[in-house]
């Protein structure tokens, strides 16, 4: 079943529906040395413009009309815009140069509800994107294609041959000069043409013709090349002036994380990052990335994300135009969700909330405690050379204390005075660095014992080997 | 009634050697709404007190203290390492110091599910460190928030509101360390200790506890039950050291006390031995 879009002299549609809704316009094409009208809108039409007619000869009618030459790139344009919302539908879509989109909908019928939901749909999209189109839904490709041209709405379920003996032969795509060799023979509608023997007319007009009413009436298999969406999103937003504040620019910002949405959402696809540029004209420029814990497609989440990096990091200048970018998406991922076991959902918003913090307080902002295989406590728990959790403690080893002072600090006379009258000297714990020499000679060593306070704390503090220097490693708390 | 209670439930319990002194004989539960349990602090007399056997969840708990190293976070590492356990993330916002890991490993605690924001934090960092634990108690996902406010700094009571209500009908529960300087000042936290401690105590004022008559008790803590591992080996190390100097080493004292023979074995024989890559020694005399 195909979904056929024709849309209505394009070459006027392509240009901004306001324009078109608010004076006479005509569209003009230059063919030869005399440019033509090839499509004009209702007020014009009211005013005598009629199609085909010579630029000159519109103009002298009416000074109020404004022409405007065909632009095939907007025109390319609106098709693609088109064909990126109804990609909603389904993934096979075809662009079909000045006549619109020719839908492969078979698969998506059950989904949507059938025909005329799927015919609703449709309209509703092309409502959406100020666009005035024709939509049928039929069973083969060029016929429905052909029956677009004839008639705004339609469904043909199964019998498409009634339908197609109906048209006149204006509606296919046959060459004009075709279409007026026919005429001269009299025949004016596709049923009179299919009266003809299909050979005669292989052998006066050739295969092609024969060959493409085969294929409307469904007794030849068509296959059509489908568009590939843009995988890539690039937008900018430019400041008419300077914008000072971040309340000026923000705006700028909002839209362009709902473009985002949108190509995302049209897709069915996530990202994990995204690039912000920010220039001040050629003068200046900032560039960061947001990078999330997993794939987003919502512009709130990128907009949060995009504060606490803000907060941290302000744009330092005036800002002229906002650039975002985003190269590379994955397809939308549904969690899987267990009604049991909700640990795994917990993880991967917890990575997001890690995300967040990190973005607002920089990366250096969050630690883990955790153990490796260094000797010196304040190397034991860094992150970066982390060995997740092998070295275990067993309950005969000595107490640690909760708080590692790191670096050490150097104990002053005083409190070595005070300390050592608290220190049970015949048992220190000695920690040596010997492995960090090839020759296996021992570098540091450190005679580690338990201090008391005078205002009740407890601390475990070392002697360093062989200078007899004090230091705090850390706090029992 | 209740002061009998807990007399009783000191005097029988063995193992956590607590006692209470209650500021009033006839304290009563202010409101019979039954309330939510919490985590457990793993210490008698305190799950019996409070309403919530615990540690509240969805809720402000504030500990003001001056001092670091008091045993102030050994009450709370038996709810944490319950938390990790649980596979609960625990966030410590603002700490005086880094966590130690081999420390948190010795209390049961999986420190991979421990995450330290801004340790060793600034007065400057103090408003990044509280939106950091409204962002966390917003999303619910942390176990427990443990932030530590700088002794010195008053936080502003709609901060505390903003933070109280942040926890509010979530199961994360939030620490608040704050000096003791905010102890006169009002609070919307639904429990507030005053905090102190000597070498054999440890006294929580309670100034606060929603679903309790403010009678304001007084809590005590035997330190050697907060700090069990810490008082064991100093047991161990005093007795070893009076051994030592005394010569009173022999094999019937090993016999006699297990203590001594865990701490004679640290250093008999005056060896080295290695694991994983770490080299330790122990000293004999000096």
């Amino acid at each position: 079943m195909w979904l056929a879009l024709y849309i209505p002299a394009l070459p006027l549609q392509a240009f901004s529906h306001t324009l078109i809704e608010s004076a006479p316009v005509a569209i003009f094409e230059r063919e030869g040395r005399r440019p033509r009208i090839v499509a004009r809108n209702q007020k014009a039409a009211r005013l005598g413009i009629s199609l085909q007619s010579s630029l000159a000869e519109a103009t002298a009618l009416t000074d109020a009309l404004i022409t405007l030459p065909r632009e095939p790139m907007r025109e390319t344009a609106l098709l693609t815009r088109l064909a990126e919302a109804t990609s909603r539908l389904t993934p096979n879509v075809h662009i079909s140069e000045s006549f619109g989109l020719l839908l492969d909908v078979s698969a998506s019928l059950t989904l949507f509800g059938g025909t005329h939901a799927l015919q609703q749909q449709a309209q509703v999209i092309s409502h959406a994107q100020h666009t005035r189109t024709h939509v049928v839904l039929a069973p083969t490709a060029s016929g429905a294609r052909w029956l677009a041209r004839a008639h705004r709405q339609l469904v043909v379920d199964d019998n498409i041959t009634p339908w197609l003996d109906d048209l006149s032969l204006d509606t296919t795509d046959f060459s004009t000069e075709l279409i007026d060799e026919l005429h001269a023979l009299n025949l004016h509608g596709l049923a009179a043409l299919r009266r003809l023997p299909a050979s005669e007319l292989s052998r006066r007009y050739g295969t092609a013709m024969t060959l493409a009413l085969a294929r409307a009436y469904g007794q030849a298999t068509e296959t059509l090349p489908f568009w590939q969406p843009v995988v890539r999103f690039a937008e900018t937003v430019e400041f008419l002036d300077l914008a000072r504040e971040q309340d000026h620019w923000m705006p700028g910002v909002e839209a362009l994380l709902l473009q985002l949405q949108d190509f995302l959402t049209s897709r069915a696809a996530t990202s994990a990052a995204i690039r912000f540029r920010f220039h001040e004209g050629s003068l200046k420029l900032t560039e960061f990335s947001l990078q999330a814990a997993h794939g987003i497609h919502l512009a709130s989440d990128w907009l949060r994300l995009f504060n606490a990096r803000i907060e941290r990091l302000p744009i330092p200048h005036e800002i002229s135009s906002i650039s975002l970018a985003c190269e590379r998406i994955e397809p939308m991922q549904f969690a899987d969700v267990d009604l049991f076991d909700k640990s795994r959902l917990r993880d991967r918003e917890w990575s997001a909330l890690t995300t967040l913090l990190k973005l607002r307080l920089g990366d250096g902002a969050l630690r883990q405690p955790r153990c490796n295989a260094n000797a010196l406590p304040e190397s034991a728990n860094t992150l970066a050379q982390s060995i997740a959790s092998n070295l275990q403690v067993g309950d005969n080893a000595d107490t640690r204390p909760a708080w590692l002072v790191d670096p050490p600090r150097r104990l002053t006379e005083r409190e070595i005075t005070a300390f050592t009258q608290s220190i049970y000297l015949q048992q220190p714990e000695r920690i040596a660095e010997n492995w960090s020499h090839p020759d296996g000679s021992i570098s540091t060593q450190r005679d580690y014992y338990i201090a008391r306070t005078p205002d009740h704390r407890a601390l475990w503090v070392y002697r360093e080997r062989p200078r007899n220097d004090w230091f705090l490693q850390g706090v029992f708390a | 009634m209740n002061a009998l209670f807990y007399n009783q439930l000191a005097a029988n319990h063995p193992v956590v050697r607590d006692h209470v002194r209650l500021g009033a004989e006839d304290v009563q539960d202010t409101q019979h709404k039954p309330v939510a349990p919490g985590i457990a602090t793993s210490f008698g007399v305190l799950d019996a007190f409070l309403p919530w056997h615990g540690w509240p969840t969805g809720a402000m708990t504030e500990i003001m203290t001056d001092t670091v190293g008091c045993g102030e976070l050994s009450l709370l590492l038996p709810a944490m390492a319950r938390l990790t356990q649980e596979k609960r993330p625990i966030l410590c916002i603002g700490a005086p110091h880094a966590l130690f890991a081999p420390a948190l490993n010795q209390a049961g605690i999986e420190a991979s599910r421990i995450t330290q924001i801004n340790p060793s934090s600034s007065a400057k960092l103090s408003k990044e460190n509280l939106w950091s634990a409204e962002q966390s108690l917003k999303s619910g996902l942390p176990g427990m928030v443990v932030l530590w406010s700088p002794p010195h700094m008053s936080c502003a009571p709609e901060t505390l509101r903003r933070l109280h209500l942040s926890t509010l009908g979530r199961e994360t529960m939030l620490i608040h360390f704050r000096g003791k300087s905010s102890m006169s000042q009002p609070s919307p936290a639904w429990l507030r200790f005053g905090f102190a401690a000597d070498d054999t105590h440890i006294r929580l004022q309670v100034l606060k506890c929603r679903g309790r008559l403010l009678t304001r008790p007084l809590i005590t803590l035997d330190r050697a039950s907060v700090q069990a591992r810490l008082y064991g080996q100093l047991r161990a190390a005093q007795k070893l050291d009076a051994a030592t100097t005394f010569g009173l080493i022999s094999d019937s004292l090993l016999a006699r006390d297990p203590s001594v023979t865990s701490a004679t074995s640290a250093i008999l024989p005056l060896g080295t031995y290695t694991r994983s890559g770490t080299a330790h020694a122990t000293a004999g005399t000096h």
